[in-house]
């Protein structure tokens, strides 16, 4: 980005860009489930992002390209009228780029997780356990706990989140 | 409690393959936890990972990418081409200028000095019709 920012050379905007084609076609398909409708939007949206990127100053290049994604399918959906269910606890902010890492290295931290996670209600407990704690794939802990493996990654994805939430608020208050 | 730390830590970036692998239920249990770990640590991953599994053909999902990703390069090159391009039309006018400017001081001085060799010619001669 910075070489960007520079030089205002596209092609390390493309260079950039290339390492998540991927991942924007999959979240593409995720929403539109049509591989075609995924496929053309995936390159609507590098054209968005080729086009508007010289107007903001971003940061974190990979929760600004999912957002954009993100809000380019919902759009995609809602002209042609159809409603997405709304996911529980999805948040427009992605979890990934907070930079937790710097105070999880206190030991004060750890203490304030260990508390927090007695806090998350019982499944979403079990499967951050079993995952983050026990090192469990997603199918071993569907086979263990009876949950189907939609259900194991939400209440991973959400259990963390709270957890997240839990933390932050504990550590404002002390 | 060394794991708990694990649970909020980032991960480092996908590899394209081994998430194809994955796809495929080809990767050993450590290494479907390593991408699991990855689509847990990112909404993104995690919408990329749930979409590529509703592809018919897992095969299809690299050729899509390698199409996307050539369309891209092209993209992203064209732009500079023509940049290029006017840029050195830009150099051409100035050169063009610079040369009608030499050819026009050129000029002037060859009709500076034969007006000049005309006014010195006619002052001898009348200097020698002079009684």
């Amino acid at each position: 980005m910075n070489h960007y920012y520079t030089d205002g050379n596209n092609e390390w905007i493309g260079i950039l860009l290339q390492r998540y084609t991927l991942l924007l076609l999959g979240t593409c398909m995720k929403y539109l489930k049509n591989e075609q409708d995924a496929k053309d939007s995936v390159q609507q949206i590098f054209l968005k992002v080729i086009t508007e990127i010289s107007k903001y100053k971003v940061e974190y290049f990979k929760s600004w390209l999912y957002m954009v994604a993100r809000n380019y399918c919902l759009m995609q959906l809602r002209d042609k009228n159809i409603n997405l269910p709304v996911e529980e606890d999805k948040h427009a902010q992605p979890i990934e780029e907070t930079d937790f890492d710097a105070i999880l290295s206190k030991e004060r931290t750890l203490t304030i997780m260990e508390d927090s996670l007695q806090e998350l209600n019982e499944d979403q407990k079990k499967c951050v356990v079993l995952f983050y704690i026990h090192k469990r794939t997603y199918h071993e802990i569907a086979n263990q706990t009876g949950f189907s493996l939609l259900k194991v990654k939400s209440y991973i994805q959400n259990g963390k989140r709270n957890l997240k939430i839990l933390v932050e608020r504990k550590m404002k208050n002390t | 409690m060394a794991d708990i730390d694990n649970i909020l830590n980032k991960e480092g970036e996908l590899n394209e393959a081994i998430l194809l692998k994955y796809l495929e239920g080809t990767l050993s249990r450590e290494e479907a936890y390593a991408v699991e770990k990855q689509m847990a640590a990112s909404d993104f991953v995690n919408d990329a990972v749930e979409g590529l599994g509703n592809f018919k053909s897992k095969k299809s999902i690299s050729v899509i990418v390698d199409e996307l990703n050539n369309n891209l390069q092209q993209q992203t090159r064209k732009p500079k081409n023509r940049r290029e391009k006017r840029r050195l039309k830009g150099l051409d006018g100035i050169l063009i200028s610079v040369i009608i400017v030499l050819m026009l001081c050129m000029l002037g001085y060859a009709v500076l000095h034969v007006y000049e060799q005309n006014r010195k010619r006619t002052e001898i001669k009348s200097k020698n019709l002079a009684p």
